[in-house]
């Protein structure tokens, strides 16, 4: 199929796999891992989205063998050292002002909800939209901090009900040493976000800014 | 059923009307599709909700979804509309998703590209616990929720109770399928949370049982409601309820029929009929016995324990027993080749039907009508009938009819 664009058109061929990044490990390591031959050998080239978890398997320098990758981390708001780091947090107002004016937040609720965001822009996104509509809810013309607060406050309690209290040891030692390890569990708390991934010369991690209190409050 | 407004409904400790205004806010601010996740611990407080919400988005089209082992995957929702509602927006709500298990919500992460191209609200109801499954099994699609909103009540336990068993005791009637829906889901609902009290009243969660089951069955999910029926005379057995046994096994008797055949449903039936001596079971027993039996060549007895349900239904009052039996008299009659008379029959159970405004009932009168007609080659007359039949399945929302 490659073959018959590239003469019609003229071009060069990119397929896109979107979607892999949702199947469970187990059918990431039958693609991936087992079957890394097959998929690389197309006549063109390709991007396949690929479940993190993967990275972090003992079989991944199989992977790396057949294809480049590239991990898309979160913008870090402080280094490994727990020392701030400026850039990012720009990085965030940047990407907030070009979707929502900023002149609608009263305060500090943005520098609060970027806080809380750890970074991720997902997380970031939800907190604005929810302290929006709390906004709305209030009748006030503008996002403030009580707003974001209680954003951050619902998505805690989406954290809590998530996590086993298996976890909260865990979170309290990767909050403590920022390593990143393969085990099992530390793979659930990436993939549920309580833990999130940075890099800058090592790949590490520490405990979502939303879950700390409580992961802090649950292992004194 | 009755209209299950919640007048009753006791002044919540910790009201949702925060969480009730910001999704108002969402459903009349998105103009693409999003999603969010209602909690609710309390059936009857999340009906209020959805009522409330019906009321306040109109003319906004609210759909609603519910698990089913047949229907199990939530995108199937789309396949009930129409083009046009695909593109328009509309509120959707989603029940029971968590009765599906690991797949039905890992099918919300296969699908959540297609959950998201329409410009729907969708809102998923759950439980404390289905929040955290969606969360640990779907978590792609959770991860883009635009909200979770929560409508848990809080009151004294013996209110909670009282307030259950007020709606526990509700009678089960059926005018259309969403009916048979809605009230499954409040019933289902109230089974769990009977289920889950420490000291769990037997007696009634084997009414609830009853009705569950029977709502299975009308919407045509037999091994469901044989499950429920199944348990609700195990339970009748150990409590030593007679009637309400002979009741279950009646009911279990009718679902049989469909699903395994006649033997057993008559076996069923003749263990109920020993067991009961309220006329009205009585009368039902015998109006189903009377309909299955004729089949296999017992027409005679057949018609005769018909006449005696419909004796029965007579003395008692019962003008929807009555109008049952006669289209069932009319079946054993045009099976007989007794054409006109099984046509007096039906025209008798139609004019009943009409007066308990059974839509269901003049459906399949009509259509019995219809058959009759086009066996006497009486097309024109057939057409008319089977097309007012037509209508009013189309009432109901009986596809199958």
């Amino acid at each position: 199929l490659s073959d018959q664009i590239k003469i019609k058109y003229g071009k060069p061929v990119l397929f896109v796999f979107e979607g892999l990044d949702k199947i469970d490990l187990g059918q990431g390591k039958d693609i991936f891992i087992d079957r890394s031959q097959t998929i690389s050998g197309f006549r063109a080239s390709a991007i396949f989205l690929m479940p993190i978890g993967l990275r972090y398997t003992p079989q991944f320098s199989t992977v790396t063998q057949y294809f480049k990758h590239y991990s898309l981390s979160n913008i870090k708001l402080h280094t490994s050292k727990n020392q701030p780091y400026p850039e990012g947090r720009a990085k965030l107002h940047e990407l907030i002002a070009q979707r929502i004016d900023p002149f609608l937040f009263a305060g500090n609720a943005l520098d609060e909800a970027i806080t809380a965001s750890g970074g991720l822009i997902r997380t970031l996104i939800a907190l604005i939209r929810d302290a929006a509509v709390n906004a709305v809810v209030r009748e006030s013309e503008k996002i403030e901090s009580v707003d974001v607060r209680s954003a951050i406050a619902s998505l805690r309690g989406d954290f809590i009900a998530m996590l086993e209290t298996r976890h909260y040891p865990i979170l309290k030692a990767r909050y403590e040493d920022k390593n990143l390890d393969s085990d099992q569990e530390t793979q659930e708390l990436l993939e549920s976000l309580a833990l999130l991934e940075y890099d800058n010369d090592t790949f590490w991690c520490d405990v979502h800014p939303i879950v700390l209190p409580v992961v802090l409050e649950r292992t004194k | 059923m009755a209209d299950l407004a919640v007048q009753d409904l006791p002044e919540p400790s910790n009201s949702y009307s925060n969480d009730l205004s910001k999704l108002l806010v969402l459903i009349n601010s998105a103009r693409r599709g999003f999603w969010a996740f209602a909690i609710y611990n309390n059936v009857v407080a999340r009906e209020e909700v959805i009522e409330t919400v019906k009321r306040t988005v109109s003319p906004l089209p609210v759909f609603d979804w519910t698990y089913s082992p047949e229907n199990s995957y939530p995108a199937s929702y789309l396949k009930s509309l129409t083009e046009e509602q695909k593109r328009e927006r509309a509120v959707v709500f989603f029940f029971d998703l968590e009765r599906g298990g690991t797949d039905a919500w890992k099918s919300l992460d296969y699908s959540r590209e297609t959950l998201a191209s329409h410009p729907h609200a969708l809102i998923f109801w759950t439980t404390s616990k289905g929040r955290t499954d969606a969360a640990r099994k779907a978590p792609h699609f959770w991860a883009q929720r635009s909200g979770v909103l929560d409508f848990t009540i809080s009151v004294p336990v013996e209110q909670h109770r009282e307030l259950m068993g007020s709606w526990a005791g509700q009678p089960v009637e059926v005018a259309t399928y969403a009916d048979a829906e809605r009230q499954l889901r409040l019933f289902l609902g109230l089974l769990d949370e009977y289920r889950a009290l420490p000291d769990a009243p037997l007696e009634t969660i084997a009414q609830l049982d009853g009705k569950v089951g029977w709502l299975f069955d009308f919407l045509d999910r037999r091994e469901e409601a044989v499950s429920c029926l199944e348990e609700q005379i195990e339970i009748a057995r150990q409590l030593g309820l007679t009637e309400l046994e002979a009741e279950a096994l009646t009911n279990l008797a009718i679902v049989e029929r469909i699903r395994t055949g006649r033997p057993k449903a008559i076996e069923l039936l003749e263990q109920a009929l020993i067991l009961s001596s309220f006329p009205m079971l009585i009368a039902k027993i015998k109006q189903n016995l009377g309909e299955v039996i004729y089949l296999y060549g017992e027409s005679d007895r057949s018609l005769n324990l018909l006449n005696e349900a419909l004796k029965l239904f007579k003395q008692i009052g019962d003008n929807l027993g009555q109008a049952n039996v006669l289209k069932a008299i009319g079946d054993v009659q045009s099976f007989r080749d007794e054409k006109d008379e099984a046509l007096k029959s039906y025209d008798e159970a139609l004019k009943l039907f009409k007066q308990v405004g059974s839509n269901l009932g003049q459906a399949n009168v009509l259509k019995a009508i219809g058959d009759v007609q086009s066996f006497r080659k009486e097309m024109d007359e057939a057409l008319k009938s089977y097309d007012e039949a037509l209508k009013l399945f189309k009432q109901v929302g009986d596809n199958l009819g």
